[in-house]
């Protein structure tokens, strides 16, 4: 029998997965798709918030906290994460009035905040329109690839002796004496404790046990630019009222300083809906090109998320003894990552005797684009797959394709773990061939499906 | 000394012609020999309907240096033999063109398997891989580079159809492509490729004199070539 059966490998199922590894437990996660954070998780802007409102709430809390853990998990796990900054700007004279109520509000909750001239904002950021009024800079806000930020914690995790399966639904569960018996595709575990990390499906699994609840799904659209360098920094209209539900998205830029703009927020029917509408498109660049003189250059991709809506909360709880609920997640839910592991953990000491592994690996993670001249001749000389370079755009070697098929034969795995591919499809093909060669075979999310963009 | 980036047919072109007025020009390219055109090679109605440039690459004896130019000042070549550092002044950037994606070609709706960009289906078919049964081609303009894929996937076969329309297309499917929508139609195919055109392949903004595809960005190696020889006279 496991210990721990955690449900799904999105961002908290795999930052739970993580933090447990570095305990004496015997720990298995399940996911439905072919690898790591690729549902909502992979539907998400990549932002590591500076704040969530209100302060008050548990979503809020966790944020907060789980952004001043960034840095060192970043360390730790491997992945890139980069500290850009958040402009909110004043648009208006109102807003423009509204700063000094803004930053003191924030200072209140614990948030640091800079006020920004109007010339200051247009330096760092001149493609801003010359007829904003100034703002407020929020330098904790950044920026993380967030397939690879879940890939890197699972990296982690199985390391350090977490079994995970892929292309592995759960179909039901069963009370066994004090633990459970897990149904899966993939045949039955048993565990002494589940964890529900199910995102979208998270009611379908907590209804297993017994606990009702209802997860709407809630879209999420963005466009993805080609210009790097647009803008070096996150900038939101400073919104005149702004909305319960979404804080509106923003003119973003991506882990690799691409822009990135949006997310919206459109109900949806169905957990399977992340089509992209033309007018949904329209509507993003009609409302975010008024910031700025012109609108950046070229366009790399669409793609939509659902947010896993269960009221205006996080859902946290044990419902029944030995299963958690890890539901709701919803923005901020990747900042929060982090800070759910540890309470999650906490929950978990009053049934666990939580003993610290005396040894716990952290696996090596080479980027060759963030090396300098010498550390380049120095990883080539050590393999000679690290001078042959696959994704010219992100600069990505044999050497870290290769390293990336070892969590999984999974093109989006691999692609989003090295960021090779992402900026135009000149290496894809060539992906394909080395996994092919070293993993057996390519698949996209799903079991059975083929490939690509 | 000159150095020539990119080996496929412009950067070949240019070296042989160097050579011929005397000047030693070195050729890099991150993969070897012939571009894209090594990999129409392979397949038999692309090798027919290129066969004139094809040859011409083939038998080609400029000496290739398999590196990938990072940076042309300073000179930077990364290579499994290292990083090689040096100056170099002439450069010739020889680096052809890429496909636009499927959003920049105005593909709506999921993004599930089955979407290929042409030059990603054609690497595929020359890998041999098969890339569906009911395919679906969607072209923002007309390119004779059309008519052998049309030919090579009915030999094999398959169900293809060509629709050359600006019009946005919306793609559906659970986890693959199982139909598109597009001008009022609703068209079932399993597999959806894309030419929206092609862009520059720079991605390094290398600086020198920019010769062939990287200037045409079209799979019309006439115009390509034409373009290589206004350069060399």
């Amino acid at each position: 029998m496991k210990d721990v059966l955690i449900v799904g490998a999105g961002v908290t199922g795999s930052f739970i997965a993580k933090e447990l590894s570095k305990y004496d437990l015997d720990v298995v996660v399940v996911e439905r798709k072919s690898g790591p954070g690729l549902d909502q998780t992979k539907g998400c802007s990549g932002i590591i918030h500076p704040l969530q409102l209100p302060f008050r709430s548990l979503k809020s809390k966790l944020c907060l906290k789980g952004n001043a853990m960034m840095d060192a998990e970043a360390e730790e796990l491997g992945f890139t994460f980069k500290r850009v900054g958040l402009i909110l700007v004043a648009t208006n004279i109102l807003t423009f009035l509204a700063i000094p109520f803004i930053q003191l509000y924030f200072r209140l909750n614990g948030v640091v905040s800079k006020r920004l001239s109007k010339k200051r904002v247009l330096e760092m950021v001149p493609n801003l329109r010359d007829d904003i009024w100034g703002g407020i800079f929020l330098p904790t806000a950044g920026v993380v690839n967030p397939v690879e930020m879940t890939a890197s914690a699972i990296r982690f995790a199985r390391a350090n002796g977490v079994e995970v399966h892929y292309d592995c639904e759960v179909t039901g569960i069963e009370r066994m004496g004090d633990g459970f018996v897990v149904r899966t595709s993939k045949g039955n575990f048993e565990a002494r404790c589940v964890i529900n990390c199910a995102g979208l499906y998270a009611d379908d699994i907590a209804r297993m046990v017994g606990y009702e609840m209802s997860i709407t799904p809630g879209k999420g659209t963005h466009i993805v630019f080609a210009e790097r360098g647009f803008s070096n920094h996150l900038t939101v209209a400073i919104p005149l009222k702004p909305s319960k539900r979404t804080k509106g998205g923003g003119a973003l830029i991506g882990f690799d300083g691409k822009p990135l703009w949006g997310p919206n927020l459109i109900d949806v029917e169905s957990k399977e809906d992340t089509s992209v509408k033309k007018e949904e498109i329209e509507g993003i660049i009609e409302k975010f090109s008024p910031l700025f003189k012109k609108k950046p250059e070229g366009v790399v991709a669409f793609y939509a998320g659902l947010r896993s809506i269960a009221g205006s909360d996080f859902v946290i709880n044990q419902p029944v003894d030995g299963f958690i609920n890890v539901a709701g997640i919803q923005s901020p839910g990747l900042t929060a990552a982090p800070a759910i592991a540890k309470m999650v953990v906490e929950m978990l000491s009053a049934r666990f005797e939580l003993k610290k592994k005396k040894e716990v690996r952290k696996p090596r993670w080479t980027r060759l684009s963030e090396l300098d001249d010498e550390g380049i001749a120095k990883a080539i000389k050590e393999d000679g797959d690290f001078g042959e370079i696959v994704c010219l755009c992100n600069m990505v070697s044999k050497a870290e394709i290769i390293k990336a098929i070892e969590e999984g034969n999974c093109f989006d795995t691999v692609r989003h773990l090295t960021w090779a591919g992402m900026d135009c499809c000149k290496c894809h093909a060539e992906i394909m061939r080395i996994m092919e060669e070293r993993g057996g075979g390519v698949k996209k999310e799903m079991n059975g499906s083929e490939i690509i963009w | 000394m000159v150095v020539v980036v990119g080996a496929g047919y412009a950067g070949l072109s240019l070296a042989e012609r160097l050579r011929e007025k005397g000047f030693e020009a070195k050729v890099y390219d991150m993969r070897g020999k012939g571009g894209e055109l090594a990999d129409f090679a392979k397949i038999e109605e692309f090798r027919e309907y290129y066969s004139k440039y094809i040859e011409k690459v083939e038998e080609s004896d400029v000496e290739v240096i398999k590196g990938c130019v990072l940076s042309t000042n300073p000179f930077k070549v990364i290579s499994p033999f290292g990083l090689e550092v040096g100056r170099e002044n002439r450069f010739f950037i020889c680096t052809g063109a890429v496909d636009l994606t499927p959003a920049a070609s105005g593909i709506y709706g999921k993004r599930v398997a089955g979407i290929y960009t042409l030059e990603t289906a054609i690497r595929l078919i020359a890998m041999g891989k098969r890339i569906g049964k009911r395919i679906l081609v969607v072209a923002r303009r007309e390119e004779g580079i059309l008519k052998p894929l049309e030919n090579h996937l009915a030999a094999r076969g398959f169900d293809v159809e060509i629709l050359i329309t600006d019009d946005p297309a919306e793609v559906y499917g659970r986890m693959r492509v199982e139909r598109v929508e597009i001008g009022g139609r609703s068209i079932p195919c399993d597999s959806l490729i894309v030419y929206g055109g092609r862009m520059p392949f720079n991605p390094k903004n290398l600086k020198g004199e920019f010769v062939g595809n990287v200037v045409e960005c079209t799979y019309d190696y006439k115009k390509v070539d034409r373009n290589v020889q206004r350069i060399m006279f």
